[in-house]
């Protein structure tokens, strides 16, 4: 386990232009992500029609056309490796459902990469008023993705081409703007490129001598270095979510002739092992889990991130569902929350929200109508400062700490404990109204009786 | 464009700083019904786009680059645009995007697609997992195409379904397709979005 890679899950955000695409590609492309077999296939092609130079392109082309169909499952899965990390590729659609998959979904992000074109008139265009660009930058700050890299993308097309000076105009007015969001500008590289050309991304370029490189300035040290994938390799890797006590929130729960009761789900943060005495949340249920299976193999200790079946005793398939929480008894485990106290940030609605207000809360495997029962405060929303107590209505746009109030039982946490079990979307009128993360939670209910303080386990 | 009066014929009708000559007697006469709408002009449907959008497709608007302004009334989502533009940067700027809008008027038009890969979940062991993708892949929608599937194995003997889908952004959302999938109840327990990517 100690020697293997981690694993990070990278979100590509840009406008439509940026020419994100093409620079996931290339580098997918360059560091082995696409399987040789469909590489070779494809470049023969390329050289038998006549495209030898323009290879990269054309292969590029034909697997999105590829994707376009469907044909290839790997295809949508995009995996490449750096020195240090798997890298799992998440290029953000524009669909107005992603935001609440990258909230409770099996992919949430670790690090985002920002891309802009420098193209005359594109980056003007790229990071106007209504691009989606905005939103995602924005949303990957408020949920925590605190690590951003910008690529200043397609230098080969500035007037004249790979402009030192349109780069750092370029680099200027990104600068305001990610300030502006709350990154710490300090931190973010910005690193010109070509993802066309692949200028600047495995190995330095010679047309662009000007640049010095890039550079983090952050606690754990300064690092820099020239090419995107240096600053790929340099980024940190998420908190260690394998020291926390265990939390497993259920996807779905089986019934198998002969073995018994099979809940699935995938390992957050914690350890599962056979002989573990595990609670279900809000139900509160206890069990022993029997054995561990992953893609029909036993598995004698389950990591974050594993995706597992569990064989548990005396529990019928009856009794917990998706949307529970399984963790260990003897180490915090879960309980159903009374109320809990969210910072959200008001997306699309199209009126006022008032107290009373009852959309459904999409956290973890979880979708239960939540209650708004108080507005605390409204905030600035890039520096979390009260602007207003006790507001009476808020509206698109609005940043407010909001208490909740679940009207079926729900097991949630603290974003600052257990993210994966913090963050969540709010839906009403078939979108997301809101997003939000959680900052305490109210455990205070007769589940608590039944439960002694925590046990420190080893 | 549309037939009932909406903001294309604002748009059209700013553009001209004069009515027509009485020569052009149609044009004049449109002239002057938009005129007699002066006063609503600012409720009207529709959203205003720069001039060269309106008309045949392929001309180059030859307005000036006034027509790409920034519209205000959108929800400002992140606010505070208050750094202060000298008006040499404002021109230089106003001067690109028109470029660029009359560079992307000449692109055809794309559509927004998403590549989805859904895993559906039997309730058992037993579950027929051919008849479960027969009703997945029984589901139609406007905007949607079932790519490849393939069966995962997840343990004890279950197997999940994974299938591909790519979607028009505009018409198919998760929602829809969860709702829809999990509709067949008999074999399906439940639907995850297992990766979500631009196509």
């Amino acid at each position: 386990m100690g020697k293997e890679k981690t694993h990070i899950n990278l979100v590509i955000i840009g406008h439509v232009d940026s020419g994100k695409s093409t620079t996931t590609g290339h580098l997918i492309y360059k560091c082995g992500g696409i399987e040789r077999r469909s590489i070779e296939k494809l470049e023969q092609a390329a050289v038998q029609i006549g495209k030898g130079s323009f290879k990269y392109a054309w292969v590029l082309d034909k697997l999105k056309a590829e994707r376009e169909r469907g044909i290839t499952i790997d295809i949508s899965l995009w995996k490449f490796q750096t020195q240090r990390y798997y890298f799992t590729i998440i290029d953000a659609p524009g669909h107005r459902d992603f935001i609440k998959n990258m909230l409770t979904g099996t992919s949430q992000a670790d690090v985002a990469l920002l891309v802009v074109s420098a193209a005359p008139g594109e980056f003007e265009a790229g990071i106007s008023r209504s691009g989606q660009t905005r939103e995602h930058a924005l949303l990957a700050f408020t949920l925590g993705v605190k690590q951003l890299l910008v690529c200043v993308n397609k230098m080969d097309v500035t007037q004249p081409p790979y402009s030192q000076r349109r780069f750092e105009e370029v680099l200027r007015n990104v600068t305001v703007y990610i300030r502006k969001i709350g990154y710490d500008v300090g931190r973010v590289p910005f690193i010109p490129i070509s993802g066309w050309n692949g200028e600047n991304m495995l190995t330095p370029s010679p047309r662009m001598p000007w640049f010095k490189g890039w550079k983090i300035k952050r606690r754990e040290g300064h690092v820099n270095g020239q090419t995107l994938l240096e600053v790929l390799d340099s980024i940190l890797p998420p908190g260690r979510s394998l020291n926390k006590p265990l939390r497993l929130p259920l996807q779905d729960v089986y019934k198998i002739g002969g073995i018994g009761t099979v809940p699935v789900g995938r390992v957050e943060t914690g350890v599962l092992k056979p002989g573990n005495m595990v609670t279900f949340a809000p139900v509160n249920l206890t069990a022993e889990v029997k054995s561990i299976e992953m893609h029909h193999e036993p598995v004698a200790e389950a990591f974050p991130g594993f995706n597992v079946g569990f064989n548990i005793k005396n529990v019928s398939v009856k009794a917990i569902r998706r949307g529970n929480v399984a963790g260990n008894c003897r180490n915090d485990p879960p309980t159903e929350t009374n109320c809990f106290t969210a910072q959200i940030i008001v997306l699309n609605h199209p009126g006022y929200i008032k107290v009373g207000y009852s959309p459904v809360v999409d956290c973890h495997t979880a979708h239960i109508t939540c209650r708004l029962s108080e507005f605390k405060e409204r905030l600035d929303r890039r520096s979390g400062q009260k602007l207003e107590d006790n507001p009476v209505v808020l509206k698109s746009g609005d940043a407010a700490t909001v208490k909740f109030v679940p009207i079926k039982p729900l097991c949630v946490e603290t974003f600052f404990e257990y993210p994966p079990l913090g963050r969540f979307a709010a839906r009403d009128l078939k979108q997301t109204v809101a997003v939000g993360v959680i900052k305490s939670v109210d455990k205070t209910s007769s589940a608590k009786k039944l439960i002694q303080k925590p046990v420190k386990v080893f | 464009m549309c037939n009932s009066f909406c903001v294309s014929d604002i748009a059209v009708f700013e553009a001209l700083d004069a009515p027509p000559s009485a020569d052009f007697y149609h044009a004049l006469r449109w002239y002057n019904h938009i005129l007699s709408y002066e006063s609503t002009k600012a409720c009207l449907p529709g959203v205003k786009q720069p001039l060269g959008k309106y008309g045949p497709q392929n001309v180059a608007d030859t307005t000036p680059a006034k027509a790409v302004e920034d519209d205000d009334d959108d929800i400002d989502l992140f606010g505070s645009d208050d750094e202060e533009e000298s008006a040499e940067a404002k021109r230089v700027k106003e001067e690109r995007l028109a470029q660029y809008e009359a560079k992307k008027s000449k692109k055809p038009a794309l559509i927004a697609k998403s590549s989805i890969l859904l895993d559906v979940k039997p309730w058992d062991d037993e579950t027929d997992m051919g008849k479960l993708e027969e009703c997945v892949r029984s589901v139609i929608m406007d905007g949607l195409v079932w790519g490849s599937s393939k069966l995962v194995p997840v343990g004890y003997g279950i197997k999940k379904l994974q299938i591909q889908c790519v979607v028009e952004d505009d018409k198919v959302g998760t929602d829809m397709l969860e709702e829809t999938i999990t509709a067949f109840e008999d074999c399906v327990q439940s639907v995850d979005v297992a990766a979500f990517n631009k196509v």
